[in-house]
């Protein structure tokens, strides 16, 4: 099936399968933990405009096809509200910074509890590159004072999530 | 001998050493640091050094917390409207009496007990969400005592119809820029990281867009600012301040002031971007790398769209009233120098992005930012407030963090949860009671995501009660939100079968209450906080860097709660207990035991012991920094770790600012596209067919405005900017001094009357001279001013500040009387920005004026209610002018 985008290259005319071969390639060079068609779309594309149906479809199927994606039905994105999802199978390791180094944000899920190496397990509501705060996780409380612990470090390189 | 004891606290106008003797507050004042705080830092540029004096500063209306502790208007003990009456079903209690009726003085016991029963029989009636409740903004200062902290906690804990904000400051921004270049997680604001230093060192010229900054202060900065920009400008920059008024902060310092006709500057903004297209004087490489869409918006300005109009400066005249050769010069020292330039407190705020075209202006005067290669050395989004060198490495939480509540965990052992799913939304709060039905768009605060912009509400939600109970939580609406005789309407709605007040002063929603219950200042209890620190929890983060000095204070009790007030801690746990939920409310901590949770869960305990925190008062954590950075001469850190606000975007790195998102990190903005979006895709996906918020921002008429029908019949624009000499209410109706202050209120028959700014033409015309009273009025109500006839305002343009504490009608408890308390919010459009734009416009509000007289009489909203409990003999007001007041009521305290 051909269909017409517009994207900053200007007005084409492309088969489904072209689009969803162009998608797969965007889809493996995403270091995101989450994907949709739209953020191919927008992002990838540089898409002018919403996408018609048979666009998402093909990109549903280039993301498929990539091997790196895993749908999980709906979720909420910040950007598009609830929208049919794929997560990152290669997650953890795809996010690298410019020098290689794991991308902070990528590796803690704000919120969460993660265990170290030592077996304490922290609460770590406050992730960013400068800060990252935790609290100890014990018996079902937290004990203790506010805990730091550098992001970069390889303690926190070695911290698991856990349920 | 007199026991002088200092202490010290937090306020919205800075940091307080507060002077005590036998009990008495004496005096307040700055910090003035010591040997063994912080060592400073110093700017070197354009061989000059610029290093902060080693004390914090204070806002004026910091120094008047001494005067609002005292203040003649305390709420001193519980009271009780006179003819309530406590039926079983609610009915028939005088309602349309709310606003005139006196007030008895009760026990705390009595008034405890009726707020309980009532909460009980009104939940158990109706359901939970029956009550509703809503806070001030900024009334108290403190982690505890903070309304995301204690408010919510109770109100969470008993289950309530939470009423959702709007961000009333800045909503252009809110609204519109995150469909430009992301940054809902600020609310639409910049990044102002570092930028004092990039300034200092690079910026040539600023541009100050409806910004006076002398006066808002970059929101709690107190006059830390005012010190920066006047080193900017010996450091050779140049500025340009923008506004219908030239305000406090231009007439002193600006080298050139424009005064567009309000609510058209996004036509200025249009007419800038032609001279630039045409003169090819864009950053046309960044545009290519970092623009979407850009083409299509380039023909829009030329002419080559739908409308067929070029966006010339001559068009733009016709518009503005401002002169095609200005804009050209703008235009041309903007794209000639390295600039700076923004709107508003924190570059992302101003009286024009709170008009109809607000979210049109917001979004351009980023695209012109793009154009200009936002992000590079000297040129980025900053107006001189915010952006001084910071410790990001410290941690301590800003009051919207979900770490500083008493709400949340880990502070308490057991989060509050509200189990109410309905809200109402702050604007329309008495449409949605008078009416019994209101639907809208969005979150209110919508940091979460652009998606929380477009959430669909109705009210009552299916399946649940309207509201009959209504608790309010400090400051006046009346003098905040829009068309506010509707909320007098609102009061007197028998709907509301149960009106409480809780606050410190009796402001004119106190008048409206059944039953009225007196907090204590900030200065009566402890507490613990930063200073400026707006935390992240959907702010725009690390506000506190508006200050050269990053300070958090222990903020102790100064003087015992003055006559039978309380702390607000204090009279939650008292409910909640006789709700029977009084020890899982408290966890069996008294304030001070909620306090130190603060400080554990900081970074404090590394540095300093509890006790030793305690006992100095605060703590200030110095930059990040080498020693080797250190002058060992000055002792004076000269270069620290910097992190400048998006100059990671225009280097295409990943981001390394504090307070930001996993995409950025990947390189991206937070647009759709992840790049500048000269055409929004977010507004195409989520609603296309908004004609106010069209996906290209452009100039449009205003459905009120100078060319709007109502024109003919009210031909003036007011101007309503966020005030000098109050803030949210708060301060002026509290401290009598202020009243003194010419260019603030005059004094006629007892009553401080507002001034008003009037052009010379518009006072020939109208017959106006200095000093007269005058009415300004339009189909909305009507409020008695002082004229001060100045050049300083454009000839339409009519200018009164915002927020007036003061709410004084002629006519006490009526709807629609004249005010001459200054409360210009009751002539402002009830009407939202659009049908799916929520936010509040009350800079688009069309007038007459009209020269009046003075009312003979100082008016109820300074005796009537007081003289009620004054005949019970249980304490005097004896003046209601400015005249010493402060001295009678620190007679009584002694």
């Amino acid at each position: 099936m051909k269909v017409t985008i517009r994207t900053p290259q200007g007005v084409q005319t492309l088969t489904t399968d072209e689009i969803a071969a162009r998608s797969a390639e965007l889809a493996k060079a995403c270091p995101s933990e989450l994907l949709c068609a739209f953020r191919v779309w927008y992002e990838g594309f540089e898409g002018y405009g919403m996408p018609t149906r048979d666009v998402i479809s093909a990109i549903e199927q280039g993301i498929s096809d990539s091997g790196c994606w895993t749908n999980v039905g709906p979720r909420r994105f910040e950007k598009y509200g609830v929208v049919n999802a794929y997560t990152n199978d290669n997650y953890a390791s795809a996010a690298k910074d410019k020098d290689g180094n794991p991308m902070v944000l990528h590796q803690f899920h704000a919120g969460a509890k993660y265990q170290g190496p030592d077996g304490k397990i922290y609460w770590i509501p406050v992730v960013e590159v400068f800060d990252m705060r935790c609290f100890e996780w014990k018996d079902g409380k937290f004990v203790g004072n506010m805990v730091e612990i550098d992001p970069r470090s390889d303690y926190a390189r070695a911290m698991v999530e856990v349920k | 001998m007199a026991k002088e004891r200092i202490t010290h606290s937090v306020c919205v106008g800075g940091p307080l050493t507060i002077h005590t003797v036998d009990g008495v507050i004496r005096r307040v004042r700055p910090i003035v640091l010591t040997d063994d705080d912080a060592p400073g830092w110093v700017i070197k540029a354009h061989g000059k050094e610029y290093t902060p004096q080693r004390k914090t500063t204070l806002s004026l209306l910091g120094f008047t917390e001494k005067d609002r502790t005292y203040s003649y208007d305390r709420i001193k003990y519980p009271m009780i409207r006179e003819d309530f009456v406590e039926t079983p079903d609610g009915q028939n209690r005088n309602t349309e009496n709310r606003g005139k009726s006196g007030y008895r003085r009760a026990s705390w016991d009595e008034a405890l007990g009726l707020v309980a029963r009532e909460t009980k029989r009104i939940q158990e009636t109706y359901g939970k969400e029956a009550v509703t409740a809503i806070t001030s903004s900024h009334h108290s200062w403190g982690l505890c005592g903070y309304k995301i902290s204690l408010f919510k906690r109770f109100f969470s804990m008993l289950g309530y119809t939470r009423i959702a904000d709007n961000p009333d400051s800045w909503e252009g921004f809110h609204w519109g820029t995150p469909h430009t270049y992301g940054y809902y997680w600020r609310l639409g604001g910049p990044e102002p990281f570092d930028m004092l230093n990039d300034a200092m060192k690079n910026t040539e010229t600023m541009i100050m867009w409806s910004h006076d900054p002398d006066t808002t202060r970059g929101g709690y900065s107190a006059q830390e600012t005012t010190l920066w920009r006047w080193c900017l400008k010996e450091a050779g920059v140049q500025f340009i301040y923008i506004y219908p008024f030239n305000n406090f902060s231009s007439v002193k310092q600006a080298d050139k002031w424009i005064g567009p006709r309000m609510g058209t500057d996004a036509a200025l903004c249009e007419a800038i971007a032609y001279v630039w297209i045409t003169e090819d004087t864009y950053d046309k490489e960044y545009i290519a790398k970092h623009g979407h869409r850009f083409d299509e918006w380039r023909d829009h300005i030329l002419g080559l769209g739908p409308d067929a109009t070029p966006k010339t400066p001559k068009w733009a005249e016709e518009l503005t009233g401002v002169k095609a050769c200005d804009i050209k010069a703008i235009a041309r020292r903007w794209a000639s120098t390295k600039t700076m330039a923004g709107s508003g407190m924190r570059g992302g705020f101003g009286g024009v992005c709170r008009t109809t075209g607000g979210t049109d202006f917001a979004r351009l005067i980023v695209c012109l930012l793009a154009m200009q290669g936002m992000g590079k050395p000297g040129q980025n989004m900053w107006t001189g407030t915010c952006g001084g060198p910071m410790n990001y490495n410290f941690w301590f939480g800003g009051y919207s963090d979900p770490l500083s509540s008493i709400a949340n965990a880990p502070i308490a052992d057991h989060p509050a949860v509200n189990e109410v799913q309905q809200v109402l939304y702050r604007t329309n709060l008495p449409d949605a009671v008078l009416d019994g039905h209101y639907e809208w768009l969005g979150e209110g605060f919508c940091g979460g995501g652009l998606d929380f912009e477009f959430t669909r509400h109705v009210y009552p939600m299916p399946g649940c009660s309207e509201v009959h109970m209504f608790w309010r939580y400090g400051g006046s609406f009346m003098g905040t939100m829009l068309d506010t005789n509707k909320w007098v309407k609102m009061y007197k709605s028998p709907k509301l079968e149960f009106v409480v007040n809780q606050d410190i002063h009796l402001n004119p929603e106190g008048r409206m209450a059944d039953v009225i219950l007196p907090a204590c200042t900030n200065l009566e209890r402890v507490d613990i906080g930063e200073v400026g620190n707006s935390g992240n929890g959907g702010y725009c983060s690390h506000s506190q860097t508006g200050n050269s000095w990053q300070v958090i204070v222990y903020q102790d009790k100064a003087i015992e709660p003055l006559w039978d007030s309380r702390s607000d801690f204090w009279i939650f746990s008292q409910v909640a207990a006789r709700l029977g939920w009084g020890e899982e409310f408290t966890e069996g901590r008294d304030e001070e035991g909620w306090v130190k949770r603060f400080y554990q869960f900081s970074d404090l305990p590394k540095h300093m012991t509890w006790e030793a925190f305690k006992e100095k008062g605060y703590y200030i954590p110095p930059v990040s920094y080498k020693e080797e950075n250190k002058d060992p001469k000055t002792g004076l850190i000269e270069k620290w770790d910097e992190y400048p606000g998006f100059q990671w975007f225009a280097k295409e790195e990943p981001c390394n600012t504090p307070n930001h998102k996993i995409f950025q990190e990947e390189g991206m903005l937070g647009t759709l596209s992840g790049k500048f979006e000269f055409v929004s895709e977010s507004l195409l996906y989520w609603e296309p067919d908004d004609e106010i918020r069209t996906p290209i921002a452009q100039y449009k008429d205003s459905w009120e405005g100078h060319k709007s029908m109502s024109a003919d019949k009210f031909p003036y624009q007011m101007i309503s900017p966020h005030p000098r000499f109050d803030y949210h209410t708060h301060y002026q109706q509290h401290a009598t001094w202020l009243w003194e202050i010419p260019q603030n209120r005059k004094l006629i028959n007892g009553n401080p009357y507002l001034i008003c700014r009037i052009n010379p033409v518009t006072a020939e015309k109208k017959g106006i001279k200095e000093g007269d009273v005058v009415k300004l009025f339009n189909g909305r109500g009507a409020v008695l001013c002082v004229a001060h006839v100045t050049r300083r305002v454009m000839p339409e343009t009519i200018h009164a500040y915002t927020s007036s504490g003061i709410y004084n009608p002629v006519k006490y408890g009526e709807v629609m009387s004249v005010d001459k308390g200054g409360c210009v919010n009751l002539l402002t459009p009830g009407r939202l920005m659009g049908d799916y734009i929520p936010a509040m416009v009350p800079n688009s509000t069309n007038i007459d004026i009209e020269l009046a007289e003075a009312d003979p009489n100082p008016g109820q909203g300074f005796e009537h209610i007081l003289d009620a409990v004054d005949a019970q003999n249980t304490f005097r007001v004896t003046k209601t002018s400015a005249e010493a007041d402060w001295l009678f009521c620190e007679k009584e305290a002694m």
